[in-house]
């Protein structure tokens, strides 16, 4: 608990432009040293939520802590937080020395102090010798290790990361997406990072955050939050899902007029509904497994409609009553099962995923 | 570049360079036939063409150009520094302002003052620095002409603050930069050339401006623009075409300055200060 109180702790703010509510009643904790990463669509009030936090636009409600000071009221420069935009914004005309060393100057460290520092921190974004450069003569990758060292110089109490890889190419953002976790990790500063790609958020973080529409939908572990959407809303946007209608009937599920055993992950969720309840089974499309054949009792059954090669995985859709449903395998494993033919039935095993109501 | 703006040109129809050829010349003609003029022997602009450098000789010791020219430069220079100054101070003003309303109703009132003739103005400026009490005076002139100026530089200043990347204010302050402070190691640097462009066009939009002068100014004062009419008016000699070919030369250099400024804001990422 106390560790809590040493964290950032965001409790009911709220705000709005205009008439349009873009953060309602968020509330969360991030505890000292934490990695969390906060996801949510376009529009969803991601960078409104950060800005609130730097002190760049006032809360109209609610109170934000770090490190147990009340800070919602405090002008950013008194904040000591770091913030890498998306964009870089660092400042053109000076040299990357200049840059890095801005916040140092600003809180009157010694000339030589100052450069040791910024030595150092080069070093530990691998950007040792790029010192005399103007940002203009850097790469985006480059420019966006300058941006995290500028922020990370001041050794800031909390660091805030706005989509700060989403201008890089896949490449590119992979490597410095690894960096990050490496230099989270060896400097230990409590780190918010904002993105709206789901990936990046699973692969970095020891939280994600979910915001969707201004209110956070689910907070929890990556694979908590993957494995166990809370909503329907969660399931879809982080990576493919089937949402399968059915029926609760006893032990049971009902598809259409296929009668099939529930997953063991749903046994417990199925006896609290109630029998001809209409549920939606939650299912990753590499939690199921498919053969060719009719299905035999308690299994689904259904017709292949397309097989798409994708290199180490293959994906099969297929039409269950109706409903489409994919299904992810490695691609030897669906090489030994075929042949496989458009158009003929198919048996499906769900392996697992959860009951939405 | 050079290569595309030729194929632009061959693009262009016979009639189209004609008509470009046409204006450019009426522009330049006129200039070139003054400056040769300022280097021949007769004083009546009359051939057979002699060299000689003593209109420029006249002109710097009995013309009573230089009293006005002067007058006109320091008049001018004034402004112009005023004019970036509080420009400066309304273009950040705009780029920070609170109220949306209240941003738009100055940018309306700037344009209009760029757009009302200055024969109009001036007449106006006359009128309400009677009302003032300040009537025809010096001070009444730099007034008028800073007003006039004034649109110019905020424009200029604010084109190239709505350029700048509001996140870059916003990462100095979150490294401990207090407003001021951001604005003078961040802002001010990167709107620098366009506040000295804005000076620039606004000293010599106000040197040229005949009217706001001719409306405002005190008998007795004459300004360069002023001394030229009243020349012009009973016969003037050659010297006169000296004056004209020094200042056009200053003004290559000014737009040549311009230029540069120009191409130096063009590298810097929000693009170009005019
Ligand atoms: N200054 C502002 N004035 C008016 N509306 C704003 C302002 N800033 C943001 N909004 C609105 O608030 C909502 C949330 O914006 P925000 O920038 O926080 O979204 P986001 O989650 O960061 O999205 P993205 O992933 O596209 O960056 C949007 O609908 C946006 O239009
Ligand atoms: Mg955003």
């Amino acid at each position: 608990m106390s560790n809590m109180d040493d964290g950032l702790n965001i409790t009911a703010v709220g705000k709005g432009f205009g008439p349009v509510q873009v953060l309602r009643d968020v509330s969360l904790s991030v505890p000292r040293g934490a990695f969390h990463t906060l996801l949510g669509p376009s529009g969803s009030g991601k960078t409104t939520l950060l800005k609130i936090v730097a002190g760049f636009t006032p809360a109209d409600s609610g109170a934000v802590t770090l490190a147990g000071r009340a800070i919602t009221d405090m002008p950013p420069e008194h904040r000591n937080i770091g913030v890498v935009f998306q964009h870089y914004a660092l400042f053109p005309h000076m040299s990357v020395t200049e840059n890095i060393g801005f916040g140092l100057k600003m809180r009157g460290v010694a000339k030589a102090e100052r450069a040791a520092r910024v030595e150092e921190v080069l070093r530990l974004v691998r950007m040792t010798g790029f010192g005399h450069r103007k940002p203009a003569a850097l790469s985006g990758g480059q420019q966006q290790r300058v941006a995290l060292a500028r922020a990370l110089v001041i050794k800031p109490q909390l660091l805030l990361l706005d989509e700060p890889l989403s201008a890089l190419d896949r490449k590119v953002r992979q490597e410095v997406r690894e960096e990050l976790k490496r230099i989270q990790a060896e400097t230990g500063v409590t780190t918010v990072m904002v993105t709206h790609d789901q990936e990046e958020a699973l692969f970095l973080a020891d939280r994600v955050l979910v915001l969707e529409g201004g209110a956070l939908r689910q907070q929890g572990a990556p694979a908590d939050i993957y494995g166990n959407p809370a909503d329907e809303f969660v399931a879809g946007f982080l990576g493919a899902i089937n949402l399968l209608k059915v029926k609760a009937e006893g032990q049971m599920l009902r598809l259409g007029s296929q009668s099939f055993a529930p997953p063991a992950d749903v046994i417990g969720a199925l006896a609290c509904a109630s029998k001809g309840a209409v549920l939606h089974l939650a299912v990753r499309p590499e939690q199921l497994l498919v053969e060719p054949g009719e299905a035999g009792t308690g299994q689904l059954g259904g017709r292949l409609i397309a097989t798409e090669f994708g290199g180490p995985v293959v994906t099969l859709r297929i039409d269950v009553e109706g409903q489409a449903v994919s299904v992810l395998s490695l691609s030897p494993d669906v090489l030994a099962a075929g042949p496989w033919e458009v158009g003929m039935p198919v048996r499906l095993m769900v392996r697992g995923g959860s009951l939405l109501a | 570049m050079r290569k595309s703006r030729l194929r632009d040109a061959e693009a262009l129809s016979p009639f189209m360079i004609g008509m470009l050829a046409l204006s450019l010349a009426i522009l330049f003609v006129p200039l070139v036939i003054i400056i040769l003029l300022s280097f021949n022997t007769s004083p009546y602009g009359t051939f057979p063409f002699q060299g000689t450098l003593k209109w420029y000789a006249a002109l710097f010791t009995d013309s009573g150009l230089l009293g006005p020219t002067w007058l006109s430069v320091e008049l001018s220079f004034l402004v112009a520094v005023s004019a970036a100054v509080f420009g400066t101070m309304a273009a950040v003003w705009l780029d920070r302002r609170a109220s949306k309303i209240a941003g738009t109703m100055f940018r309306a009132a700037l344009l209009s003052a760029i757009t009302v003739p200055w024969l109009i103005l001036g007449l106006a400026m006359l009128l309400v620095m009677n009302a003032i009490g300040l009537g025809r005076s010096l001070f009444a002139i730099y007034l008028g002409l800073l007003a006039t100026v004034l649109p110019y530089v905020v424009f200029i200043v604010s084109a190239r603050l709505n350029a700048l990347d509001r996140d870059l204010d916003f990462a100095a302050r979150s490294l401990g930069a207090s407003p001021i402070v951001s604005f003078l190691r961040v802002s001010a640097p990167l709107i620098l050339p366009s506040i000295l462009s804005g000076t620039l066009i606004a000293f010599m939009v106000s040197f040229n401006n005949f009217l706001i002068q001719y409306f405002l100014a005190p008998f007795g004062v004459q300004t360069l623009p002023l001394k030229i009419y009243t020349l012009i008016r009973v016969g003037y000699l050659p010297d006169l075409n000296a004056l004209a070919t020094l200042i056009v030369g200053i003004t290559c250099l000014l737009i040549a300055i311009l230029h540069r400024l120009g191409l130096r804001n063009a590298g810097l990422p929000g693009g170009a200060a005019l």
